[in-house]
Protein backbone atom coordinates (compact mmCIF):
# COMPACT_ATOMS: atom_id res chain seq x y z
CA UNK A 1 0.00 0.00 0.00
CA UNK A 2 2.88 2.36 0.82
CA UNK A 3 4.21 2.01 -2.72
CA UNK A 4 0.82 2.89 -4.13
CA UNK A 5 0.73 6.16 -2.18
CA UNK A 6 3.86 7.36 -4.01
CA UNK A 7 2.12 8.21 -7.26
CA UNK A 8 -0.69 10.45 -5.88
CA UNK A 9 1.77 12.12 -3.50
CA UNK A 10 4.16 12.77 -6.40
CA UNK A 11 1.30 14.25 -8.42
CA UNK A 12 0.42 16.60 -5.58
CA UNK A 13 3.94 17.69 -4.76
CA UNK A 14 5.52 17.79 -8.22
CA UNK A 15 2.90 19.51 -10.31
CA UNK A 16 3.43 23.23 -9.57
CA UNK A 17 1.01 24.26 -12.31
CA UNK A 18 -1.75 22.46 -10.45
CA UNK A 19 -1.12 24.48 -7.31
CA UNK A 20 -2.42 27.61 -9.02
CA UNK A 21 -6.16 26.92 -8.50
CA UNK A 22 -5.50 25.91 -4.89
CA UNK A 23 -3.59 29.13 -4.28
CA UNK A 24 -6.26 31.15 -6.08
CA UNK A 25 -9.15 29.78 -3.98
CA UNK A 26 -7.15 30.20 -0.78
CA UNK A 27 -6.38 33.84 -1.65
CA UNK A 28 -10.03 34.37 -2.52
CA UNK A 29 -11.06 33.11 0.94
CA UNK A 30 -8.46 35.28 2.70
CA UNK A 31 -9.41 38.34 0.64
CA UNK A 32 -13.12 37.83 1.32
CA UNK A 33 -12.45 37.41 5.05
CA UNK A 34 -10.42 40.61 5.25
CA UNK A 35 -12.90 42.56 3.12
CA UNK A 36 -15.85 41.41 5.25
CA UNK A 37 -14.00 42.23 8.44
CA UNK A 38 -13.16 45.79 7.42
CA UNK A 39 -16.40 46.52 5.56
CA UNK A 40 -18.55 45.54 8.51
CA UNK A 41 -16.77 45.60 11.88
CA UNK A 42 -19.80 44.00 13.49
CA UNK A 43 -19.54 40.95 11.25
CA UNK A 44 -18.41 37.78 12.99
CA UNK A 45 -15.86 35.22 11.85
CA UNK A 46 -18.81 32.90 11.25
CA UNK A 47 -20.08 35.11 8.43
CA UNK A 48 -16.81 34.88 6.49
CA UNK A 49 -16.48 31.19 7.24
CA UNK A 50 -20.01 30.37 6.10
CA UNK A 51 -20.04 32.46 2.94
CA UNK A 52 -16.65 32.82 1.30
CA UNK A 53 -14.97 29.81 2.85
CA UNK A 54 -17.62 27.15 3.49
CA UNK A 55 -19.80 27.79 0.47
CA UNK A 56 -17.15 28.58 -2.13
CA UNK A 57 -13.48 28.17 -1.26
CA UNK A 58 -13.77 24.84 0.59
CA UNK A 59 -15.53 22.84 -2.15
CA UNK A 60 -13.40 24.39 -4.88
CA UNK A 61 -10.18 23.70 -2.97
CA UNK A 62 -11.21 20.05 -2.56
CA UNK A 63 -12.19 19.97 -6.25
CA UNK A 64 -8.70 21.18 -7.22
CA UNK A 65 -6.94 18.79 -4.84
CA UNK A 66 -8.81 15.77 -6.22
CA UNK A 67 -8.07 16.89 -9.78
CA UNK A 68 -4.34 17.12 -9.09
CA UNK A 69 -4.18 13.87 -7.13
CA UNK A 70 -5.82 11.97 -9.97
CA UNK A 71 -3.61 13.64 -12.58
CA UNK A 72 -6.61 15.39 -14.15
CA UNK A 73 -8.07 12.04 -15.16
CA UNK A 74 -10.93 9.80 -14.18
CA UNK A 75 -10.29 7.53 -11.21
CA UNK A 76 -9.97 4.38 -13.32
CA UNK A 77 -7.62 5.97 -15.85
CA UNK A 78 -5.51 7.57 -13.16
CA UNK A 79 -4.46 4.18 -11.76
CA UNK A 80 -3.83 2.57 -15.16
CA UNK A 81 -0.07 3.06 -14.99
CA UNK A 82 0.35 1.27 -11.67
CA UNK A 83 -2.20 -1.43 -12.54
CA UNK A 84 0.02 -2.35 -15.51
CA UNK A 85 2.77 -2.99 -12.93
CA UNK A 86 0.57 -5.51 -11.16
CA UNK A 87 -1.27 -3.30 -8.66
CA UNK A 88 -4.84 -4.24 -7.74
CA UNK A 89 -7.08 -1.51 -9.23
CA UNK A 90 -9.23 -1.08 -6.13
CA UNK A 91 -6.17 -0.80 -3.91
CA UNK A 92 -4.53 1.72 -6.24
CA UNK A 93 -7.77 3.72 -6.31
CA UNK A 94 -8.00 3.56 -2.51
CA UNK A 95 -4.45 4.96 -2.24
CA UNK A 96 -5.37 7.88 -4.50
CA UNK A 97 -8.61 8.59 -2.63
CA UNK A 98 -6.83 8.45 0.74
CA UNK A 99 -4.16 10.91 -0.41
CA UNK A 100 -6.81 13.23 -1.87
CA UNK A 101 -8.90 13.08 1.32
CA UNK A 102 -5.90 13.69 3.59
CA UNK A 103 -4.52 16.53 1.46
CA UNK A 104 -7.91 18.15 1.11
CA UNK A 105 -8.59 17.91 4.86
CA UNK A 106 -5.18 19.38 5.67
CA UNK A 107 -5.40 22.22 3.18
CA UNK A 108 -8.99 23.05 4.15
CA UNK A 109 -7.99 23.08 7.78
CA UNK A 110 -5.07 25.44 7.23
CA UNK A 111 -7.08 27.80 5.05
CA UNK A 112 -10.01 27.65 7.50
CA UNK A 113 -7.75 28.57 10.42
CA UNK A 114 -6.34 31.56 8.52
CA UNK A 115 -9.81 32.74 7.48
CA UNK A 116 -11.05 32.45 11.07
CA UNK A 117 -8.04 34.42 12.29
CA UNK A 118 -8.33 37.14 9.66
CA UNK A 119 -12.04 37.62 10.20
CA UNK A 120 -12.07 37.26 13.97
CA UNK A 121 -14.26 39.95 15.48
CA UNK A 122 -14.58 41.36 18.95
CA UNK A 123 -17.93 39.65 19.54
CA UNK A 124 -16.57 36.23 18.57
CA UNK A 125 -15.56 33.55 21.08
CA UNK A 126 -11.88 33.48 22.09
CA UNK A 127 -9.64 33.12 19.05
CA UNK A 128 -8.05 29.84 20.16
CA UNK A 129 -11.44 28.16 20.56
CA UNK A 130 -12.69 29.56 17.29
CA UNK A 131 -9.59 28.43 15.42
CA UNK A 132 -9.72 24.96 16.91
CA UNK A 133 -13.38 24.51 16.03
CA UNK A 134 -12.81 25.84 12.51
CA UNK A 135 -9.86 23.49 12.03
CA UNK A 136 -11.78 20.29 12.64
CA UNK A 137 -14.91 21.43 10.82
CA UNK A 138 -12.86 22.44 7.77
CA UNK A 139 -10.90 19.19 7.92
CA UNK A 140 -14.11 17.15 8.03
CA UNK A 141 -15.64 19.21 5.25
CA UNK A 142 -12.50 18.93 3.12
CA UNK A 143 -12.43 15.17 3.60
CA UNK A 144 -16.13 14.77 2.75
CA UNK A 145 -15.79 16.95 -0.35
CA UNK A 146 -12.67 15.07 -1.53
CA UNK A 147 -14.52 11.76 -1.19
CA UNK A 148 -17.51 13.20 -3.03
CA UNK A 149 -15.34 14.39 -5.92
CA UNK A 150 -13.39 11.12 -5.98
CA UNK A 151 -16.72 9.38 -6.47
CA UNK A 152 -17.54 11.88 -9.20
CA UNK A 153 -14.20 11.14 -10.86
CA UNK A 154 -15.23 7.51 -11.21
CA UNK A 155 -17.84 8.66 -13.77
CA UNK A 156 -16.66 9.55 -17.25
CA UNK A 157 -13.33 8.69 -18.85
CA UNK A 158 -11.80 11.98 -17.70
CA UNK A 159 -13.69 12.10 -14.43
CA UNK A 160 -16.26 14.61 -15.62
CA UNK A 161 -18.64 13.42 -12.90
CA UNK A 162 -16.73 15.61 -10.45
CA UNK A 163 -18.28 18.74 -11.92
CA UNK A 164 -21.76 17.21 -11.84
CA UNK A 165 -21.46 16.35 -8.17
CA UNK A 166 -20.12 19.85 -7.41
CA UNK A 167 -23.21 21.33 -9.06
CA UNK A 168 -25.49 18.87 -7.26
CA UNK A 169 -23.89 19.74 -3.92
CA UNK A 170 -24.47 23.43 -4.55
CA UNK A 171 -28.08 22.92 -5.54
CA UNK A 172 -29.18 20.41 -2.90
CA UNK A 173 -26.90 21.72 -0.16
CA UNK A 174 -28.44 25.20 -0.31
CA UNK A 175 -31.52 23.83 1.42
CA UNK A 176 -31.70 23.19 5.15
CA UNK A 177 -34.33 20.53 4.53
CA UNK A 178 -33.83 16.80 4.12
CA UNK A 179 -32.65 17.23 0.52
CA UNK A 180 -29.34 18.56 1.85
CA UNK A 181 -28.70 15.68 4.19
CA UNK A 182 -26.37 13.90 1.75
CA UNK A 183 -24.41 17.00 0.80
CA UNK A 184 -21.26 18.19 2.58
CA UNK A 185 -22.28 21.81 1.94
CA UNK A 186 -25.35 21.73 4.19
CA UNK A 187 -23.50 20.08 7.08
CA UNK A 188 -20.45 22.37 6.83
CA UNK A 189 -22.75 25.40 6.84
CA UNK A 190 -24.58 24.07 9.85
CA UNK A 191 -21.35 23.41 11.78
CA UNK A 192 -19.97 26.85 10.92
CA UNK A 193 -22.94 28.51 12.60
CA UNK A 194 -25.61 28.38 9.89
CA UNK A 195 -29.03 26.75 9.88
CA UNK A 196 -29.18 23.13 10.96
CA UNK A 197 -29.82 20.52 8.28
CA UNK A 198 -33.12 18.71 8.76
CA UNK A 199 -32.99 19.77 12.44
CA UNK A 200 -29.87 17.67 13.02
CA UNK A 201 -27.63 18.65 15.93
CA UNK A 202 -24.02 19.70 15.37
CA UNK A 203 -22.81 16.34 16.59
CA UNK A 204 -25.12 14.59 14.15
CA UNK A 205 -23.91 16.84 11.30
CA UNK A 206 -20.29 16.09 12.17
CA UNK A 207 -21.14 12.40 12.22
CA UNK A 208 -22.85 12.77 8.85
CA UNK A 209 -19.72 14.37 7.38
CA UNK A 210 -17.65 11.42 8.59
CA UNK A 211 -20.21 9.02 7.13
CA UNK A 212 -20.29 10.89 3.83
CA UNK A 213 -16.47 10.89 3.64
CA UNK A 214 -16.28 7.15 4.26
CA UNK A 215 -19.32 6.29 2.14
CA UNK A 216 -18.36 8.30 -0.94
CA UNK A 217 -14.77 6.99 -0.74
CA UNK A 218 -15.99 3.40 -0.47
CA UNK A 219 -18.29 3.87 -3.46
CA UNK A 220 -15.48 5.42 -5.50
CA UNK A 221 -13.14 2.52 -4.73
CA UNK A 222 -15.87 -0.03 -5.43
CA UNK A 223 -16.43 1.51 -8.85
CA UNK A 224 -12.72 1.14 -9.63
CA UNK A 225 -12.37 -2.56 -8.93
CA UNK A 226 -11.71 -3.22 -12.60
CA UNK A 227 -9.68 -0.99 -14.85
CA UNK B 1 -0.84 -20.22 -16.68
CA UNK B 2 -3.72 -18.47 -18.45
CA UNK B 3 -7.00 -20.30 -18.79
CA UNK B 4 -9.88 -18.74 -20.68
CA UNK B 5 -13.02 -20.83 -20.62
CA UNK B 6 -15.94 -19.70 -22.74
CA UNK B 7 -14.62 -16.14 -22.37
CA UNK B 8 -16.97 -13.82 -24.20
CA UNK B 9 -16.99 -10.06 -24.34
CA UNK B 10 -18.46 -7.32 -26.50
CA UNK B 11 -16.36 -4.27 -27.10
CA UNK B 12 -15.37 -1.92 -29.88
CA UNK B 13 -14.21 -2.76 -32.50
CA UNK B 14 -14.93 -6.46 -32.11
CA UNK B 15 -16.99 -9.01 -30.24
CA UNK B 16 -15.11 -12.00 -28.92
CA UNK B 17 -17.39 -15.05 -29.09
CA UNK B 18 -16.93 -17.67 -26.36
CA UNK B 19 -13.21 -18.47 -26.41
CA UNK B 20 -11.63 -21.40 -24.66
CA UNK B 21 -7.86 -21.47 -24.69
CA UNK B 22 -5.04 -22.43 -22.37
CA UNK B 23 -1.66 -20.72 -22.53
CA UNK B 24 1.16 -22.29 -20.57
CA UNK B 25 4.81 -21.36 -20.06
CA UNK B 26 6.51 -20.37 -23.32
CA UNK B 27 5.91 -17.84 -26.05
CA UNK B 28 2.49 -17.37 -27.64
CA UNK B 29 1.42 -14.94 -30.33
CA UNK B 30 -2.15 -13.81 -30.89
CA UNK B 31 -2.09 -12.98 -34.59
CA UNK B 32 -4.54 -10.66 -36.28
CA UNK B 33 -5.40 -7.05 -36.90
CA UNK B 34 -7.22 -4.62 -34.63
CA UNK B 35 -10.60 -5.78 -35.96
CA UNK B 36 -9.64 -9.41 -35.35
CA UNK B 37 -9.67 -8.68 -31.63
CA UNK B 38 -6.19 -9.80 -30.61
CA UNK B 39 -5.63 -6.71 -28.44
CA UNK B 40 -9.02 -7.37 -26.83
CA UNK B 41 -8.07 -10.98 -26.04
CA UNK B 42 -4.77 -9.73 -24.58
CA UNK B 43 -6.65 -7.22 -22.40
CA UNK B 44 -8.94 -10.04 -21.25
CA UNK B 45 -5.87 -12.09 -20.29
CA UNK B 46 -4.59 -9.04 -18.37
CA UNK B 47 -7.88 -8.71 -16.51
CA UNK B 48 -8.43 -5.26 -17.98
CA UNK B 49 -11.75 -6.12 -19.60
CA UNK B 50 -14.82 -7.54 -17.98
CA UNK B 51 -16.20 -10.76 -19.39
CA UNK B 52 -19.87 -10.94 -20.30
CA UNK B 53 -19.67 -14.72 -19.93
CA UNK B 54 -17.08 -17.35 -19.15
CA UNK B 55 -14.11 -17.38 -16.84
CA UNK B 56 -10.52 -16.23 -16.80
CA UNK B 57 -7.99 -17.88 -14.54
CA UNK B 58 -4.39 -16.79 -14.29
CA UNK B 59 -1.65 -18.78 -12.56
CA UNK B 60 -3.73 -21.85 -11.76
CA UNK B 61 -6.53 -20.01 -10.04
CA UNK B 62 -4.43 -17.98 -7.62
CA UNK B 63 -6.40 -15.22 -6.01
CA UNK B 64 -6.78 -12.20 -8.22
CA UNK B 65 -4.49 -9.96 -6.16
CA UNK B 66 -1.60 -12.42 -6.24
CA UNK B 67 -2.13 -13.08 -9.92
CA UNK B 68 -2.04 -9.38 -10.73
CA UNK B 69 1.33 -8.84 -9.07
CA UNK B 70 2.74 -11.69 -11.14
CA UNK B 71 1.43 -10.19 -14.36
CA UNK B 72 3.06 -7.55 -16.54
CA UNK B 73 0.94 -5.94 -19.24
CA UNK B 74 2.18 -3.54 -21.89
CA UNK B 75 -0.68 -2.19 -24.03
CA UNK B 76 -0.03 -0.26 -27.22
CA UNK B 77 -0.64 3.03 -25.38
CA UNK B 78 1.40 2.15 -22.30
CA UNK B 79 0.98 4.74 -19.55
CA UNK B 80 3.71 5.60 -17.05
CA UNK B 81 3.27 7.66 -13.86
CA UNK B 82 3.77 11.17 -15.24
CA UNK B 83 5.26 13.12 -12.33
CA UNK B 84 8.04 10.61 -11.64
CA UNK B 85 11.50 9.93 -13.05
CA UNK B 86 12.08 6.73 -15.00
CA UNK B 87 14.27 5.19 -12.27
CA UNK B 88 11.58 5.99 -9.69
CA UNK B 89 8.99 4.35 -11.90
CA UNK B 90 11.05 1.14 -12.03
CA UNK B 91 11.48 1.25 -8.24
CA UNK B 92 7.74 1.74 -7.83
CA UNK B 93 7.00 -1.17 -10.14
CA UNK B 94 9.42 -3.41 -8.21
CA UNK B 95 7.80 -2.37 -4.92
CA UNK B 96 4.31 -3.14 -6.24
CA UNK B 97 5.44 -6.56 -7.46
CA UNK B 98 7.31 -7.24 -4.22
CA UNK B 99 10.62 -7.57 -6.06
CA UNK B 100 14.07 -6.42 -5.01
CA UNK B 101 15.06 -3.03 -6.37
CA UNK B 102 17.72 -3.29 -9.06
CA UNK B 103 19.64 -0.67 -10.97
CA UNK B 104 17.26 1.10 -13.33
CA UNK B 105 19.98 1.61 -15.90
CA UNK B 106 20.83 -2.08 -16.10
CA UNK B 107 17.14 -2.97 -16.48
CA UNK B 108 16.66 -0.43 -19.25
CA UNK B 109 19.86 -1.48 -20.97
CA UNK B 110 18.17 -4.75 -21.93
CA UNK B 111 16.56 -2.67 -24.67
CA UNK B 112 19.51 -0.32 -25.06
CA UNK B 113 17.76 2.61 -23.37
CA UNK B 114 19.83 2.90 -20.19
CA UNK B 115 20.31 6.61 -20.83
CA UNK B 116 16.63 7.23 -20.07
CA UNK B 117 17.04 6.19 -16.42
CA UNK B 118 17.24 9.71 -15.00
CA UNK B 119 14.78 11.35 -17.37
CA UNK B 120 11.43 12.63 -16.16
CA UNK B 121 8.56 10.57 -17.54
CA UNK B 122 6.77 13.66 -18.84
CA UNK B 123 9.82 14.49 -20.97
CA UNK B 124 9.67 11.15 -22.80
CA UNK B 125 8.14 10.64 -26.22
CA UNK B 126 5.31 8.13 -26.64
CA UNK B 127 7.75 5.60 -28.10
CA UNK B 128 10.22 6.09 -25.25
CA UNK B 129 7.48 5.59 -22.67
CA UNK B 130 6.49 2.38 -24.38
CA UNK B 131 10.10 1.21 -24.49
CA UNK B 132 10.45 1.88 -20.74
CA UNK B 133 7.23 -0.05 -20.03
CA UNK B 134 8.49 -2.88 -22.21
CA UNK B 135 11.87 -2.93 -20.46
CA UNK B 136 10.11 -3.00 -17.10
CA UNK B 137 7.93 -5.92 -18.17
CA UNK B 138 10.72 -8.06 -19.60
CA UNK B 139 13.09 -7.44 -16.70
CA UNK B 140 10.47 -7.97 -14.01
CA UNK B 141 9.94 -11.29 -12.30
CA UNK B 142 6.35 -11.40 -13.56
CA UNK B 143 5.35 -14.94 -14.48
CA UNK B 144 2.96 -13.74 -17.13
CA UNK B 145 4.12 -11.09 -19.61
CA UNK B 146 1.53 -9.67 -22.00
CA UNK B 147 2.65 -7.26 -24.73
CA UNK B 148 0.61 -5.67 -27.48
CA UNK B 149 2.62 -5.21 -30.71
CA UNK B 150 6.06 -5.52 -29.09
CA UNK B 151 7.93 -4.70 -32.28
CA UNK B 152 5.82 -1.72 -33.28
CA UNK B 153 7.42 1.74 -33.23
CA UNK B 154 10.95 0.43 -32.63
CA UNK B 155 13.93 0.11 -34.94
CA UNK B 156 15.32 -3.21 -36.15
CA UNK B 157 18.19 -3.25 -33.62
CA UNK B 158 15.77 -2.74 -30.74
CA UNK B 159 13.43 -5.33 -32.29
CA UNK B 160 16.14 -7.97 -31.99
CA UNK B 161 16.70 -6.99 -28.35
CA UNK B 162 12.99 -7.11 -27.54
CA UNK B 163 12.65 -10.50 -29.21
CA UNK B 164 15.59 -11.88 -27.26
CA UNK B 165 14.38 -10.37 -23.99
CA UNK B 166 10.88 -11.84 -24.38
CA UNK B 167 12.26 -15.24 -25.33
CA UNK B 168 14.62 -15.10 -22.34
CA UNK B 169 11.61 -14.53 -20.05
CA UNK B 170 9.94 -17.59 -21.56
CA UNK B 171 13.10 -19.66 -21.09
CA UNK B 172 13.04 -18.59 -17.44
CA UNK B 173 9.59 -20.20 -17.15
CA UNK B 174 7.29 -17.26 -17.85
CA UNK B 175 4.21 -17.31 -20.04
CA UNK B 176 4.83 -14.65 -22.69
CA UNK B 177 1.86 -13.62 -24.82
CA UNK B 178 2.16 -11.06 -27.60
CA UNK B 179 -0.51 -9.65 -29.89
CA UNK B 180 0.58 -8.69 -33.36
CA UNK B 181 -0.81 -8.04 -36.81
CA UNK B 182 2.30 -9.42 -38.47
CA UNK B 183 2.86 -13.13 -38.94
CA UNK B 184 6.52 -12.42 -39.54
CA UNK B 185 6.79 -10.73 -36.11
CA UNK B 186 4.72 -13.50 -34.56
CA UNK B 187 7.06 -16.18 -35.90
CA UNK B 188 10.09 -14.25 -34.63
CA UNK B 189 8.58 -13.73 -31.19
CA UNK B 190 6.68 -16.91 -30.44
CA UNK B 191 6.63 -20.66 -30.86
CA UNK B 192 2.87 -20.99 -30.56
CA UNK B 193 0.70 -19.00 -32.95
CA UNK B 194 -3.02 -18.39 -32.48
CA UNK B 195 -4.60 -16.87 -35.58
CA UNK B 196 -7.73 -14.78 -35.07
CA UNK B 197 -10.23 -13.73 -37.70
CA UNK B 198 -12.87 -11.17 -36.63
CA UNK B 199 -12.70 -12.27 -33.01
CA UNK B 200 -12.71 -16.02 -33.72
CA UNK B 201 -9.70 -18.22 -33.05
CA UNK B 202 -9.44 -19.94 -36.43
CA UNK B 203 -6.15 -21.76 -36.13
CA UNK B 204 -3.54 -22.66 -33.56
CA UNK B 205 -0.25 -24.05 -34.78
CA UNK B 206 3.44 -24.03 -34.00
CA UNK B 207 5.41 -21.23 -35.64
CA UNK B 208 7.40 -23.86 -37.53
CA UNK B 209 4.26 -25.06 -39.36
CA UNK B 210 4.77 -24.10 -43.01
CA UNK B 211 1.00 -23.82 -43.49
CA UNK B 212 0.65 -21.20 -40.81
CA UNK B 213 0.84 -18.45 -43.37
CA UNK B 214 -2.29 -19.61 -45.12
CA UNK B 215 -5.43 -17.73 -44.27
CA UNK B 216 -8.37 -19.62 -42.82
CA UNK B 217 -9.69 -20.39 -46.29
CA UNK B 218 -6.34 -20.61 -48.04
CA UNK B 219 -4.63 -17.66 -49.63
CA UNK B 220 -5.03 -15.75 -52.84
CA UNK B 221 -3.26 -12.79 -54.36
CA UNK B 222 -4.72 -10.35 -56.89
CA UNK B 223 -2.25 -9.11 -59.43
CA UNK B 224 -2.43 -6.27 -61.93
CA UNK B 225 0.38 -6.61 -64.47
CA UNK B 226 1.36 -5.31 -67.87
CA UNK B 227 0.56 -8.73 -69.37
CA UNK B 228 -1.40 -10.98 -67.03
CA UNK B 229 -1.68 -13.84 -69.56
CA UNK B 230 2.07 -14.03 -70.03
CA UNK B 231 2.53 -13.82 -66.23
CA UNK B 232 -0.02 -16.64 -65.72
CA UNK B 233 1.83 -18.78 -68.22
CA UNK B 234 5.10 -18.11 -66.43
CA UNK B 235 3.54 -19.33 -63.18
CA UNK B 236 3.15 -22.83 -64.61
CA UNK B 237 5.26 -25.24 -62.68
CA UNK B 238 5.32 -23.14 -59.51
CA UNK B 239 4.50 -25.63 -56.74
CA UNK B 240 2.99 -23.00 -54.44
CA UNK B 241 0.36 -21.96 -57.01
CA UNK B 242 -2.77 -24.09 -56.90
CA UNK B 243 -4.67 -22.32 -59.68
CA UNK B 244 -4.97 -19.03 -61.49
CA UNK B 245 -8.07 -17.21 -62.69
CA UNK B 246 -8.84 -13.99 -64.49
CA UNK B 247 -11.30 -11.42 -63.17
CA UNK B 248 -11.46 -8.75 -65.87
CA UNK B 249 -7.83 -7.57 -66.10
CA UNK B 250 -6.90 -8.89 -62.67
CA UNK B 251 -5.05 -12.16 -62.28
CA UNK B 252 -6.13 -14.06 -59.16
CA UNK B 253 -3.49 -16.53 -57.99
CA UNK B 254 -4.57 -19.08 -55.39
CA UNK B 255 -2.58 -21.37 -53.15
CA UNK B 256 -2.03 -22.18 -49.52
CA UNK B 257 0.79 -19.86 -48.61
CA UNK B 258 0.45 -16.25 -49.76
CA UNK B 259 4.10 -15.55 -49.08
CA UNK B 260 5.09 -18.44 -51.34
CA UNK B 261 2.64 -17.16 -53.98
CA UNK B 262 4.24 -13.72 -53.80
CA UNK B 263 7.67 -15.25 -54.21
CA UNK B 264 6.43 -17.34 -57.16
CA UNK B 265 4.97 -14.20 -58.76
CA UNK B 266 8.29 -12.45 -58.33
CA UNK B 267 10.12 -15.26 -60.06
CA UNK B 268 7.50 -15.47 -62.82
CA UNK B 269 7.68 -11.70 -63.42
CA UNK B 270 11.42 -11.92 -63.81
CA UNK B 271 11.20 -14.90 -66.18
CA UNK B 272 8.47 -13.35 -68.33
CA UNK B 273 9.76 -9.75 -68.04
CA UNK B 274 6.23 -8.68 -67.14
CA UNK B 275 5.84 -5.57 -65.00
CA UNK B 276 3.69 -6.10 -61.93
CA UNK B 277 1.69 -2.95 -61.24
CA UNK B 278 0.08 -4.00 -57.99
CA UNK B 279 -0.15 -7.04 -55.82
CA UNK B 280 -2.88 -7.34 -53.20
CA UNK B 281 -3.29 -10.35 -50.91
CA UNK B 282 -6.90 -11.34 -50.30
CA UNK B 283 -6.48 -12.73 -46.84
CA UNK B 284 -3.07 -11.96 -45.53
CA UNK B 285 -1.99 -8.73 -43.94
CA UNK B 286 0.08 -6.31 -45.96
CA UNK B 287 2.98 -6.80 -43.57
CA UNK B 288 3.30 -10.42 -44.61
CA UNK B 289 3.37 -9.59 -48.25
CA UNK B 290 5.97 -6.95 -47.61
CA UNK B 291 7.97 -9.49 -45.64
CA UNK B 292 7.81 -11.86 -48.59
CA UNK B 293 8.99 -9.19 -50.98
CA UNK B 294 11.74 -8.13 -48.59
CA UNK B 295 12.72 -11.74 -47.98
CA UNK B 296 12.68 -14.48 -50.62
CA UNK B 297 11.93 -12.30 -53.57
CA UNK B 298 14.41 -9.51 -52.87
CA UNK B 299 17.37 -11.52 -54.03
CA UNK B 300 15.59 -12.48 -57.22
CA UNK B 301 14.70 -8.87 -57.94
CA UNK B 302 18.16 -7.62 -57.23
CA UNK B 303 19.60 -10.23 -59.58
CA UNK B 304 16.97 -9.41 -62.21
CA UNK B 305 17.67 -5.71 -61.88
CA UNK B 306 21.36 -6.28 -62.45
CA UNK B 307 20.64 -8.51 -65.44
CA UNK B 308 18.20 -5.95 -66.79
CA UNK B 309 20.73 -3.19 -66.49
CA UNK B 310 22.98 -5.17 -68.79
CA UNK B 311 20.08 -5.70 -71.15
CA UNK B 312 18.87 -2.08 -70.67
CA UNK B 313 15.40 -3.33 -69.60
CA UNK B 314 14.77 -2.69 -65.93
CA UNK B 315 11.89 -4.68 -64.41
CA UNK B 316 9.80 -2.80 -61.87
CA UNK B 317 9.51 -4.07 -58.36
CA UNK B 318 5.88 -4.91 -57.67
CA UNK B 319 4.21 -2.52 -55.31
CA UNK B 320 1.99 -3.75 -52.54
CA UNK B 321 -0.72 -1.55 -51.06
CA UNK B 322 0.79 -1.06 -47.66
CA UNK B 323 -0.69 0.64 -44.67
CA UNK B 324 2.47 2.04 -43.16
CA UNK B 325 2.66 -0.67 -40.55
CA UNK B 326 5.92 -0.61 -38.56
CA UNK B 327 7.07 -3.98 -39.81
Amino acid sequence: MNALLQLPVARLTRTPRAWIPMAAWSLFAFGAAVALHYASPSASAGDALQTAFGALALPLLAFAVVGVTLGGDGLARSVRSVVAFGAVPARAALAEVLVAVAASALLASVVGILVATLSHGSSDPPLARDVLATAWIAALGGAAYASLFALGASFGARGGGRAWLLALDWMLGASDGSSGILTPRAHVRSLLGGDAVASLSNVASAGMLVLLAVGFAALAVARSRRV
Amino acid sequence: MIDLHGAHTRTKPVTIPPLTVRLGAGTHALVGGRTDGVAVVLAICAGQLSLHRGTRRVLEGRDDDGARAALAYVPLDAALPEPMRVDEVLELAAAIRGEKTRSAESRLQVLGIGALATRAVRSLSREEKRAVALAEAVTSEARVVLVDEPLATIDSRAAAMVTEALRARARAGACVVVATGSIRDARALADDLLIFDRGVLVRRAPASDPLILAGPRGASVRVVASDTKRLAAALAGEASVRDVAFEADVLVVRGIDAVAIAAALARAAVRSTVTIESLVPDLLHDDELRAAIAGDAAGAYRAAFERAQHASVAPRVPSAHTNGSPT
